[in-house]
C-alpha cells in the first residue's frame, strides 16, 4: 500500500485495510504485536499506517527485540523516531518480527518463529528487518521502520522486492533503538517506492538532543530533490562486488540496471575499494565486541526475564541469560567478549578498528571521483528457510556486500531491479556522507525508467 | 615496634573518588542530589539502563574535570573520550560503567602538601605525584536486609572524578594530610561537597611495606571501607603495623584486598588475588570524542582562584603563625583573611584572625571593626562590647565606637571616684605636689576594673578629678 494510496483512502479506511491484511496474512509471521485500536490522528504530513520493527521502543505496544529475555516488556519511554512519526500523523498498527536483537540475516533467529517471504513462503524474507520488509511487500502498511547494522534494512528489502533506505550514521536518532552495535546501528524506512522512502526520511531525520551521535545539520526536502535528471552524474562500479561469492544472474540483473542508468545519461566507471574485501571480517569483529557490552544490561535484575529458579546473584545472571538468549545472541556475546579480552584486543578489536578506517578512506577517495557507487545488495536472492540456519558462516556471508557501507557510515538505498527465477533482486546505491539526496535521485530515476 | 619502624618504610598510593556537585547527573538530566530522595525515585530510563537509551554528557562535569586536573598540576588531554568498563553487578544497570581509560582528563600531576604535625605546632611538607584524573559515572547502592539485598539506583550516573596517586605517601599521617588537602582543594574549586561521611569523597589505599634501602616494592594490599579521615588513618596505621610485624617474623605478604572493620578496629581480608579482573575496555560508541582547544585549557588555568596551599603561604607571609593559619583555613576563613590583609596592608593580622570567625554583617564591617579597635586602642572587653552593640543596633562600628568610649568613661569615672575616696592619703600627697602617686592611683583603678580599663583614659580622668 503506497503512501499515496493510503492518503487517498483516508487514515480510517487505510488503517482498517492495514489491520485486515495483517490478519489475513498472519501465516507470514511478520507481525509480533498488533495495535487493534490505534489512536487515529486526522492530519499531518505522513498521516498513514506504518509498522515498527520490534527493536524500537514504543509505549503503546510491547517491545521484545524478538527475544525471550524481553518477552512482554513495555518500555517506559518512546523512541524519538516513533514520537516524530506520531507528530507527523503516522499511525503505528503493529510491531514487526526480526532476528533476535537484530542478529541475523533471515529472521529465523526470532524467538517467536521465522517470518516468511511473501514472494515464496518457503523462503526467508532476509533479516534482520525481515518482518518489516515482508509486511511492506504484503501490503500490511504504507511503510515500515527497520534498523540496519550490517545490512538489516537493505538485505530484506532486496529479498522482498521493496525499497530499503539506510541513512547516514548520525542522520536519524537512535534514541529508543535497542542497541546491537552502537557504532553501526541505524534506523531507516522500508517502503514500496523511492518517493515514499524520501517522505519518511524527511520526517524521521534530524538532530536529537538524546543522541549525541546525531548531527545538527539541515534536513533537506528529499521529495523535492527527487526531480531532476541524472545526466553526467558519475557512477562508480567497484571491482570485486560482482564476481566472487555473487551469483551470476544477480550480478547480471544489477549490470543491466547500471546500463539503464547509463542510458539516462550517467557516466559509469570502474572504481577500486581495495579494503572492501575485509569488510565482512572486520564487521564480524567490531559488531560482536559492541554486542557483548550492549547486551550486558539484560541481567534479570530490573526488567525482562529473570530466572525463577536462581539461588544466588550469579545464578540470576547465568540462568536468566541462558534461558533468555538464543543461540546466535550467545555466540556473538562470546565472540565479542573474546575479541575485547586482555591479550586479544590488540589482535582483534584494535586491528579491526584500523581496517575500518582504511575502508572509510577507500570510500572517501572513491567519492572524489564518483557521485554514487552501485553494487548488488545481496550476493543471492532469497534463500530457503532452514538452508543456512545451521551454518552461521554461510549466514554471515549474506552481509558480504552490505557491510562495507555500514563500516563507512555512508547512506545507501536498495531498490528492486528485476527478478531471478521469480525472486526479487536488489540494486544497492551508496552515496556520500549525508548526501541521501543524490542516492534517492538516482534510485528514483531508475525506478521511473522501469 | 620502635625498632622495627626504623628498619621498614611504608609505601602508600591512593585511589580517590570525588562526587561532583553538578545540577544533573553525568549522562542524563536527573537531579544529581539524592540526599533526601526515597530509593529509586531519582532515576530515569537512561540511568536505569533501559533498552534503547543513550548517554548525553554533562558539559559542566567535563569543565570541572579539567579545572580539577589543572589544580592538581596535571597535563590536560585535548581529547576527551569515554570508554566502557565492562563488569556485572546489580548496582550497575548497563553492565558497563562509562569511564575514561585510554584518555583520562589529566595525567602526570603533582600536589605539594604542607600540614600541621600532631604536636599542633610544626609545619611539615611532602609532595605527591598524580598518576591520572578521569571522569566516570557512579554506580547505585546495594542495601542488605534480612529478606535479601535491595538495589537503590538513585546514585547511578552521579558524576565522579577518579584520582590515582603515585605511591609517594610514606605514612598514614601523610595520607590523611593529603586527603584533607584534596578535600580543601575540591571544595575551594566548588566542584564537590567532598563530605567523606556522605560518600562524596571516597578513598581506597594501596599499602606495602619494605625494608629501608630496598628498591623493589613489597606486595601491595588494597585497603577499602575507610569512610572518614579518622578511620583512614586508623586503618592505614593498623595495616602498616600488621605488614611490618609480618616482615619481622619473616612471613610473606600476599597481594589481597582488605576492608577496615570499625567494630574490631582492624583490617579484614576480603579477597585474595585471583588473577586481575578483565574489564574489556573499549571506546564508548554512543559518545563522540570532544576536542578541547588549548585556549580553553589555558583560560581555565588562568581563571583558577588561589588554591588552599597558596592561601596558607600568603597567610603565613602576613605574619600569622602556621598553626593559626591552618586553624583559620579549616574554619573556611583563609581566603577572606588573605583578601583583607592583601587589600589593607595596615590591618593587624593577629587582631583580624581573632575576629574573622565572628559573625559580622559584611566583610566591610569586619574590616572597619578591626581597624577601629586597633586605632582606638580598645581593650578586649571594649572590643567585645562594640561587637555586641553592632549585633543589636545593626550599625557599622564607626557609628558605635563613640558610645562604647562614652559608656567606658562614665563607668571609669565612677571607679575613679571610689578609688579617690578610699585613698585620701594619696590624694593629699598629690595635692601637696607629689605627682608620682598618680601612677599608684591609676594602678588601683586598673585593679578595681579587673584590668578592663584603658590605663590612658583612667589616668586622664584621675587627673581631671584631682585638679578640680
Amino acid at each position: 500500500m503506497e503512501i499515496r494510496e493510503a492518503e487517498k483512502l483516508g487514515i480510517e479506511k487505510a488503517t482498517e485495510e492495514s489491520l485486515k491484511i495483517i490478519k489475513s496474512k498472519s501465516e507470514l509471521n511478520a507481525i509480533l504485536s498488533v495495535n487493534d485500536k490505534p489512536k487515529l490522528s486526522k492530519s499531518g504530513s505522513l498521516n498513514v499506517p506504518y509498522i515498527c520493527k520490534d527493536n524500537i521502543v514504543t509505549k503503546e505496544l510491547p517491545t521484545t527485540a524478538a527475544s525471550k529475555i524481553l518477552e512482554g516488556f513495555v518500555s517506559p519511554y518512546e523512541a524519538t523516531v516513533v514520537m516524530k512519526l506520531r507528530e507527523a500523523g503516522a499511525v503505528m498498527v503493529g510491531k514487526s518480527n526480526l532476528d533476535e536483537f537484530a542478529m541475523g540475516s533471515s529472521t529465523e533467529n526470532s524467538a517467536f518463529g521465522p517470518t516468511k517471504n511473501p514472494h515464496d513462503p518457503t523462503r526467508v524474507p532476509g533479516g534482520s528487518s525481515g518482518g518489516s520488509a515482508a509486511a511492506v511487500a504484503a501490503g500490511m502498511a504504507s511503510f515500515a521502520l527497520g534498523s540496519d547494522t550490517g545490512g538489516s534494512i537493505r538485505q530484506p528489502a532486496s529479498f522482498c522486492g521493496v525499497v530499503g533506505l539506510m541513512p547516514t550514521y548520525g542522520r536519524v536518532s537512535r534514541y529508543g533503538l535497542i542497541a546491537m552495535a552502537s557504532s553501526l546501528d541505524r534506523i531507516g524506512p522500508i517502503t514500496t517506492n523511492v518517493k515514499d522512502a524520501a517522505r519518511v526520511l524527511r520526517v524521521i531525520a534530524g538532530h536529537d538532543e538524546h543522541d549525541s551521535t546525531t548531527m545538527a545539520i539541515e534536513v533537506p526536502d528529499y521529495v523535492a530533490a527527487l526531480d531532476g535528471d541524472i545526466k553526467d552524474l558519475k557512477i562508480g562500479v567497484p571491482k570485486g562486488f560482482f564476481d566472487e561469492g555473487v551469483d551470476a544472474p544477480v550480478a547480471q540483473a544489477v549490470q543491466a540496471a547500471v546500463d539503464k542508468l547509463r542510458q539516462l545519461g550517467a557516466i559509469v566507471s570502474e572504481i577500486e575499494l581495495p579494503h572492501a574485501k575485509f569488510a565482512l571480517a572486520t564487521y564480524y569483529i567490531l559488531q560482536p565486541s559492541e554486542v557483548s557490552a550492549n547486551l550486558a544490561r539484560y541481567d534479570g535484575i530490573r526488567y525482562g526475564l529473570s530466572a525463577s529458579d536462581a539461588k544466588n546473584l550469579w545464578e540470576v545472571y547465568d540462568k536468566s541469560r541462558a534461558q533468555g538468549f538464543g543461540a546466535e545472541v550467545k555466540r556473538r556475546i562470546m565472540l565479542g567478549t573474546y575479541t575485547l579480552s586482555a591479550g586479544f584486543r590488540d589482535a582483534y578489536y584494535d586491528k579491526a578498528q584500523r581496517v575500518r578506517t582504511l575502508i572509510k578512506q577507500d570510500f572517501d577517495k572513491a567519492f572524489k571521483q564518483v557521485d554514487v557507487i552501485i553494487t548488488p545488495t545481496t550476493p543471492t536472492v532469497a534463500f530457503k528457510l532452514g538452508e543456512r540456519a545451521k551454518d552461521p558462516l554461510s549466514m554471515y556471508k549474506a552481509d558480504l556486500l552490505t557491510t562495507p557501507a555500514s563500516l563507512a557510515g555512508i547512506p545507501v538505498i536498495s531498490v528492486p531491479c528485476g527478478e531471478v527465477e521469480g525472486l526479487p533482486v536488489g540494486l544497492q546505491i551508496m552515496g556520500r556522507q549525508f548526501d541521501e539526496k543524490t542516492i534517492l535521485r538516482v534510485a528514483y530515476a531508475y525506478e521511473q525508467k522501469q | 615496634m620502635e625498632e622495627a619502624d626504623a628498619k621498614y618504610e611504608a609505601v602508600i598510593g591512593l585511589e580517590i573518588h570525588v562526587q561532583l556537585r553538578t545540577v544533573s547527573k553525568m549522562f542524563c538530566r536527573c537531579d544529581n542530589d539524592s540526599d533526601k530522595a526515597r530509593p529509586n525515585t531519582n532515576v530515569c530510563p537512561v540511568c536505569m539502563g533501559y533498552p534503547g537509551t543513550l548517554p548525553v554528557t554533562n558539559e559542566q562535569a567535563i569543565d570541572w574535570g579539567i579545572k580539577t586536573a589543572l589544580a592538581l598540576g596535571c597535563a590536560v588531554n585535548p581529547l576527551q573520550r569515554f570508554d566502557r568498563k565492562n563488569y556485572f553487578y546489580p548496582d550497575l544497570p548497563k553492565g558497563y560503567q562509562i569511564s575514561q581509560f585510554f584518555y583520562p582528563v589529566g595525567e602526570k600531576g603533582n600536589v605539594d602538601v604542607d600540614y600541621l604535625a600532631s604536636d599542633r605546632k610544626t609545619r611539615k611538607e611532602f609532595s605527591v605525584g598524580i598518576t591520572r584524573l578521569h571522569l566516570e559515572e557512579d554506580a547505585g547502592k546495594l542495601i542488605h536486609t534480612q529478606d535479601g539485598t535491595l538495589v537503590d539506583l538513585n546514585r547511578c550516573g552521579t558524576p565522579l572524578i577518579e584520582i590515582v596517586t603515585e605511591p609517594d605517601i610514606k605514612s598514614p599521617e601523610e595520607a590523611k594530610a593529603f586527603m584533607q588537602e584534596l578535600q580543601r582543594m575540591v571544595r575551594s574549586l566548588g566542584v564537590s561537597m567532598a563530605d567523606m561521611e556522605k560518600g562524596h569523597l571516597r578513598v581506597d589505599a594501596n599499602v606495602s611495606v619494605r625494608p629501608i634501602g630496598q628498591d623493589v616494592l613489597g606486595a601491595k594490599v588494597e585497603v577499602k571501607n575507610m569512610n572518614s579521615f579518622k578511620f583512614m588513618e586508623m586503618a592505614l596505621k593498623f595495616e602498616v603495623e600488621r605488614q611490618t610485624a609480618m616482615l619481622e617474623k619473616g612471613e610473606v605478604i600476599e597481594q589481597e584486598t582488605r576492608g577496615w572493620d570499625e567494630k574490631t578496629n582492624s583490617t579484614v581480608s576480603q579477597r585474595t588475588k585471583e588473577g586481575s579482573v578483565d574489564y574489556r575496555y573499549f571506546p564508548e560508541p554512543d559518545l563522540p570524542p570532544i576536542y578541547i582547544d588549548q585556549d580553553k585549557i589555558d583560560g581555565t588555568k588562568n581563571q583558577l582562584a588561589a588554591l588552599p596551599a597558596e592561601l596558607r603561604s600568603r597567610g603565613e607571609a602576613s605574619g600569622l603563625p602556621y598553626a593559626r593559619v591552618v586553624e583559620l583555613q579549616d574554619l573556611g576563613k583563609m581566603s577572606e583573611f588573605v583578601q583583607l590583609t592583601t587589600d589593607y596592608n595596615d590591618i593587624d593580622p593577629v587582631l583580624l584572625a581573632n575576629w574573622i570567625t565572628k559573625d559580622f554583617a559584611s566583610t566591610k564591617d569586619l574590616r572597619e571593626f578591626v581597624i577601629i579597635v586597633k586605632l582606638e586602642g580598645l581593650s578586649n572587653a571594649a572590643a567585645q562590647k562594640l561587637y555586641a552593640l553592632m549585633q543589636t543596633k545593626k550599625l557599622p562600628p564607626q557609628d558605635l565606637v563613640g558610645q562604647i568610649q562614652m559608656a567606658d568613661k562614665d563607668e571609669l569615672t565612677g571607679l575613679v571616684k571610689q578609688v579617690l575616696a578610699e585613698n585620701a592619703d594619696a590624694v593629699a600627697k598629690f595635692k601637696a605636689g607629689n605627682t608620682q602617686v598618680l601612677a599608684y592611683l591609676t594602678g588601683q583603678v586598673m585593679k578595681k576594673s579587673g584590668g578592663r580599663a584603658e590605663p590612658a583614659l583612667a589616668q586622664q580622668i584621675l587627673q581631671s578629678l584631682l585638679t578640680d
